[in-house]
């Protein structure tokens, strides 16, 4: 069964069919976020929150493009709003930190273990990535954790494969400019 | 070049992480009851404000209050007039 006709046997009012779809792409919807916000528990939610999307805008879905590049760009659409919506809810993000501090000693100490064994060059990998511009790091993520072709990217982005192109060359040299004091010495 | 390598090696090691067996179960769960749906971030930081205010609202509440004065005002009630005994005791009476 294609995932078209899975989707038109949804449409048409068996639901229950779009867990092929939810077991068929969860793990690259996982990998890319995870490429996002590099944790396990926020890749899971996020996950589910880009699955809840797509099912909620499935008839929308005219086929035009594979299922597949309909749902990357639901993801890094997702995965974008999520990372913005942290940073300007950094205030929010500290107190609920504090809170978690105050009330559960446990947890904290499950992130304190989890931040030591974290060593400080992976701390700044994760920086650098998360400091690129925000094309940039689509583009790279989308190379690097999805294994996806320059054609590929450039179809979901909508882009040329040049430009794709640059923007992965871009990405990779401001990675490597960002890390030369940090890591690999 | 080591710092490429590294890069690799840090990814690599975010791709090994796999996601919850029951992540499919969970998603199916939340699509067929979309009613039960995480409270936004909004909502949240709202009623922890809401009960800050109300804790202050009381603690303010409280400082403002001042208890009625404590001056005892007794009724001094002589019931000669009601209960006449003398009267009772007048053996002229009799």
């Amino acid at each position: 069964m294609s995932d078209q006709q899975v989707i038109d046997e949804i449409l048409l009012g068996n639901q229950s069919l779009f867990r092929l779809l939810v077991e068929k792409y969860q793990s690259m919807v996982f990998t890319t976020a995870m490429g996002f916000v590099h944790s396990k528990e926020d890749a899971e939610d996020l996950t589910q929150d880009i699955f809840v999307k797509a099912w909620e805008s499935l008839s929308t879905f005219k086929g035009d493009a594979v299922f597949s590049t309909w749902l990357y760009r639901i993801t890094i659409n997702s995965c974008i709003n999520h990372v913005e919506k942290k940073k300007r809810n950094i205030f929010l993000e500290l107190a609920e930190e504090w809170m978690n501090k105050l009330f559960n000693s446990e947890s904290t100490a499950k992130d304190s273990q989890q931040q030591m064994e974290e060593t400080e060059q992976e701390v700044a990998i994760r920086r650098a990535i998360d400091s690129l511009p925000v094309n940039q790091r689509t583009v790279f993520v989308l190379s690097a954790y999805d294994e996806l072709s320059q054609k590929e990217i450039a179809v979901i982005m909508q882009r040329t494969e040049g430009a794709v192109e640059q923007l992965l060359q871009r990405a990779k040299t401001n990675l490597r400019k960002k890390l030369a004091h940090s890591v690999g010495n | 070049m080591n710092i490429e390598k590294d890069i690799q090696e840090y990814i690599l090691r975010e791709k090994k992480i796999n996601p919850n067996p029951w992540l499919a179960t969970r998603i199916m769960t939340r699509i067929e009851t979309p009613g039960q749906r995480m409270a936004p971030r909004w909502q949240s930081a709202f009623l922890a404000a809401s009960i800050l205010f109300a804790v202050l609202l009381g603690i303010g509440l409280g400082k403002v209050y001042s208890p009625v004065s404590e001056t005892y005002a007794g009724l001094s009630i002589d019931d000669s007039d009601i209960e006449g005994f003398a009267y009772f005791n007048l053996e002229s009476d009799e």
